[in-house]
């Protein structure tokens, strides 16, 4: 099937969340990625995984709406993202949480209130109940206590959980991680895996992670797809403990090194 | 004095020996280093030959730069088809040899060369209509965003106004004060000396009056918000890019430009003209300072004179100008931040670049007012 058909009629799954149809990422002219295709599953922990720079981080960026393909789409349901017009996008983005790599908190507010803002700028809740509803979130993610803090004040991890606070301010059907396990340590780590399962199967969302931590991986994820740096485009899509066991050869290296790794902590 | 390397050919293998004198502070020039190594290089084209051998006889230690010679030696070697036999160096040597060799040189793409100086004016006169376009595109936005505001389909949140009205009116008035007090004196001390060889020192009430409020008082509280304010808008959204807290808003589906860019516009375009107010009663002050205590006219008399040639045209003229310089000052700023960079550097040249546009533009903008208003005779 060429790209234009692929485009025009795409295969989309009936419980689909997230659809990457023939997807190409670049940075300026240099592409990074090309062709992929994909789905995410409503209540899936999807991975995206694969060596450092092979455009993991840049696919999370296409499909959370921030950077547009350079060619194909993503469809969210079996609505066309990237053809629709900006309020559409606006709309499916209100429904989508993201936390980032560093938790880009909003430096000017306090943690209270940076899980406050998207609930004051989209509900017409009172400033009692906004404030409340933080207050749980934070809970949420073990920061109770910490309400009033900057986030200049507190550590790299914090700002972590802190980011995931926010990004479930507004009760997202979908919510993506950037790297949710770097920079902390293992059994923190763990402890976020463990959050990550809970809001799956308490809340029923989706989960999309980029990630190259093996423990994690394995720990969570039940589908995934695989990035190679080197024919710039996926080599492997799939449940990973399925990868492992019948993958191509580079994804079983990628997985099975980590494993043993992983297995000795 | 020994060469760098010893060279000999046998049975098609180069046998390429590293010296004890390898080392850095040891007895052979870089120049010598440089010229064996390249003598090295030219005999690998000889012919029949199949393979390279490293020795190290009696090298205790080496330094980088040798390795750095043997890889450039060990790369043209496999570039010619020939192999590398590193087992003759020391243990660590050779391993650290090989890990440089795992990986053949990427061809990331690199850096473009230096350009020349006629590269250098076309590239900048070509960026001339994409600078232009880019910013129309965010005056549209602006626009947008406005006539969303206005239809009651976005929110700006009024504790950001507040904010910027604290930010650009409240702190700003000590150094408004200060600056608008020393021009009205400097203003009303030259001016005097010209007065008085005509004996009508009287009229420096007027000319200080009339120069604050319908230009001076305008330009120099744009200049004051254009360093305080503008700046800290480009330093604050530009440091919120390379946080990826304007990502974090998009992704929200919150505008940036709803969020971060209409509230400050907002907020500067109403307080600019009312600091300028200030500013002007600031400059009359200080006016008056010196013609009361120094020119010895009596304080009615200033008073009387400094407001009977002022007209309420020229308070209108100088709030038109100070609503353009607000407006001029938030985009520059904004605009600056919002395509800020993501690095530390990029931050401090948004800053920059904000402050300096906002003067040129209060400036330009200022001929353009005073022409048209000079040819419809106001």
């Amino acid at each position: 099937m060429s790209l234009a058909e692929r485009r025009n009629a795409p295969q989309i799954a009936p419980d689909a969340a997230v659809t990457a149809a023939g997807v190409t990422v670049a940075y300026g002219t240099r592409v990074i990625q090309r062709g992929l295709d994909f789905t995410v599953h409503k209540g899936d922990i999807f991975i995206i995984m694969g060596g450092s720079g092979c455009g993991k981080s840049s696919l999370l960026r296409v499909l959370m709406g921030l950077v547009p393909p350079a060619q194909g789409t993503v469809y969210y349901g079996n609505r066309d993202f990237w053809g629709g017009d900006s309020a559409e996008r606006d709309a499916v983005m209100r429904r989508t949480g993201v936390m980032f790599q560093s938790g880009a908190l909003w430096s000017s507010r306090t943690l209270a209130e940076n899980v406050a803002l998207p609930l004051e700028y989209y509900t017409d809740l009172s400033p009692a109940s906004i404030r409340d509803i933080a207050r749980f979130k934070l809970a949420q993610v073990g920061l109770a206590g910490f309400e009033d803090f900057y986030p200049s004040e507190i550590s790299g991890g914090m700002k972590k959980r802190a980011g995931l606070a926010r990004a479930l301010a507004l009760d997202p059907e979908i919510v993506y991680f950037d790297e949710p396990s770097a920079g902390l340590d293992p059994v923190s780590a763990a402890r976020l895996d463990e959050l990550l399962l809970q809001l799956r199967d308490t809340l029923g969302m989706t989960v999309i992670v980029v990630t190259h931590e093996l423990a994690s991986i394995f720990a969570i994820a039940n589908n995934s797809v695989f990035l190679d740096a080197k024919t710039k485009t996926m080599t492997a899509r799939g449940d990973p403990h399925d990868l492992l066991r019948h993958g191509p050869e580079e994804v079983v290296e990628f997985l099975t090194r980590g494993k043993g790794r992983g297995s000795a902590s | 004095m020994d060469p760098a390397f010893a060279i000999a050919a046998e049975q098609g293998v180069l046998i390429v020996s590293a010296s004890g004198e390898n080392r850095t502070g040891g007895a052979l020039s870089d120049r010598a280093r440089a010229g064996n190594t390249a003598k090295v290089l030219k005999s690998l084209d000889a012919p029949g030959l199949t393979a390279v051998r490293f020795l190290a006889p009696g090298l205790d230690a080496w330094d980088p730069l040798l390795l750095a010679r043997l890889l450039s030696v060990a790369r043209e070697a496999e570039a010619r088809g020939l192999s590398v036999d590193a087992s003759g160096l020391p243990h660590g040597m050779g391993r650290v040899l090989d890990m440089a060799l795992a990986v053949p040189p990427q061809n990331a793409g690199g850096r473009a060369e230096e350009p020349g100086f006629l590269e250098t004016v076309g590239e900048k006169a070509l960026a001339w209509p994409k600078i232009a376009s880019a910013v129309l595109d965010f005056l549209g936005a602006i626009t947008q965003s406005l006539a969303r505001l206005l239809a009651g389909r976005a929110s700006v949140s009024s504790r950001d106004v507040w904010a910027v009205f604290r930010e650009c009116g409240v702190d700003a008035l000590p150094i408004v004060t200060l600056t608008s007090l020393l021009l009205g004196l400097i203003l009303a001390f030259v001016s005097s000396m010209q007065l008085k060889l005509f004996g009508a020192e009287v009229y420096v009430a007027s000319l200080v009056s009339v120069s604050m409020v319908r230009v001076m008082g305008p330009v120099l509280t744009g200049i004051v918000l254009a360093g305080r304010t503008g700046a800290s808008f480009a330093a604050v959204i530009g440091s919120m890019q390379v946080n990826e807290e304007v990502d974090a808003l998009q992704s929200f589906g919150i505008r940036p430009v709803d969020f971060l860019v209409l509230p400050r516009v907002l907020g500067m375009v109403l307080m600019t003209p009312l600091l300028t107010v200030y500013a002007d009663v600031a400059g009359i002050s200080g006016g008056f300072l010196v013609g009361a205590l120094m020119l010895d006219i009596a304080p009615a008399v200033y008073i009387e004179n400094a407001l009977s040639f002022l007209s309420l045209s020229y308070l209108w003229i100088g709030l038109f100008h100070a609503l353009v310089f607000g407006f001029i000052i938030s985009f520059a700023g904004c605009y600056e931040g919002m395509n800020c960079e993501r690095n530390a550097a990029a931050v401090g040249r948004a800053a920059t670049a904000a402050v300096v546009n906002s003067i040129v533009g209060i400036i330009v903008a200022t001929s353009i007012i005073t022409v048209i208003l000079t040819e419809i005779g106001l």
